[in-house]
């Protein structure tokens, strides 16, 4: 395939279209979102085909388009997050442990706490959709690609500040939405 | 208001931590400040849960993120006519 008028479409998606997904998955955790992202992307590959040179595998070439859309929008997202951001320095009086009940480091897991840890991860799922957008890319790009602060603040066109301070606000606002989960 | 403040200095100090060492300066205030804080002291036990249950979160693959027939035809169609 060197350029459009070579290019199996049809193969294209058979081939490509279900990894791409699964990867978008699991950075977006938004199934409609990935879904629009590998479209835009296997547009993007089709109208630049020329430039994608043979020295990488087509797939690997389709991933890094995605990957560049997926930090394209996580960078345009709005970062206002009007909320107050946590009443977790408010509470007087409190020692500050809110997790303790949940999630406990076990060496024997039994099957409540398989339940447990797949009712945490669902909750965790939920409250991690409440971010801002930006703020979800910060902490993909921070838990599941392990990227160090220097990319992150690179891809996302931010100080170290501004992600020290993402991440702890984040991790308020993932920590107050939990706890109102379990307080239900 | 000052301690509040405080503790929110130093668990974004903590954080900072996560990413690069600290200046001795930093060092010795949030080890100064985490020996007597309760608060503290639960926000970095439990961001360290939260660090794993992230972690753990966005290990999963989803194996059912996959288009289904249907919307692999509309994308074809649809790239056909971009071409």
């Amino acid at each position: 395939m060197t350029n459009n008028s070579e290019i199996d479409v049809n193969a294209l998606v058979d081939d490509h279209s279900d990894y791409l997904l699964s990867f978008a998955m699991s950075k977006l955790k938004d199934l409609d979102l990935a879904k629009d992202l590998v479209q835009d992307t296997l547009v993007s590959a089709i109208t630049k085909l020329e430039t994608f040179e043979k020295r990488s595998k087509l797939r690997t070439w389709l991933t890094s388009i995605l990957n560049r859309k997926i930090i394209d929008h996580w960078r345009k997202a709005e970062t206002r997050y009007t909320d107050p951001v946590s009443s977790f320095f408010q509470q007087e009086g409190k020692p500050g442990h809110w997790l303790d009940s949940k999630g406990k480091n076990k060496t024997l897991e039994t099957i409540e706490d398989q339940i447990s840890r797949e009712e945490t991860n669902m909750e965790l799922a939920d409250c991690l959709g409440k971010l801002p957008d930006k703020w979800k890319g910060v902490v993909a790009s921070k838990y599941l690609e392990e990227k160090d602060s220097e990319e992150i603040c690179k891809d996302f066109e931010i100080t170290s500040s501004n992600l020290w301070v993402i991440i702890h606000r984040a991790k308020l606002v993932l920590r107050d939405c939990l706890q109102n989960k379990w307080e239900l | 208001m000052g301690a509040v403040r405080k503790c929110e200095q130093i668990t974004l100090l903590y954080e900072k931590a996560n990413f690069l060492a600290l200046s001795d300066e930093d060092n010795a205030e949030l080890k100064m400040h985490m020996d007597k804080c309760t608060k503290c002291n639960g926000y970095i036990e439990d961001s360290k849960k939260l660090d794993l249950w992230l972690k753990e979160r966005f290990a999963e693959v989803d194996a059912s993120a996959n288009f289904t027939a249907e919307e692999k035809q509309k994308l074809k169609e649809s790239l056909n006519t971009t071409l």
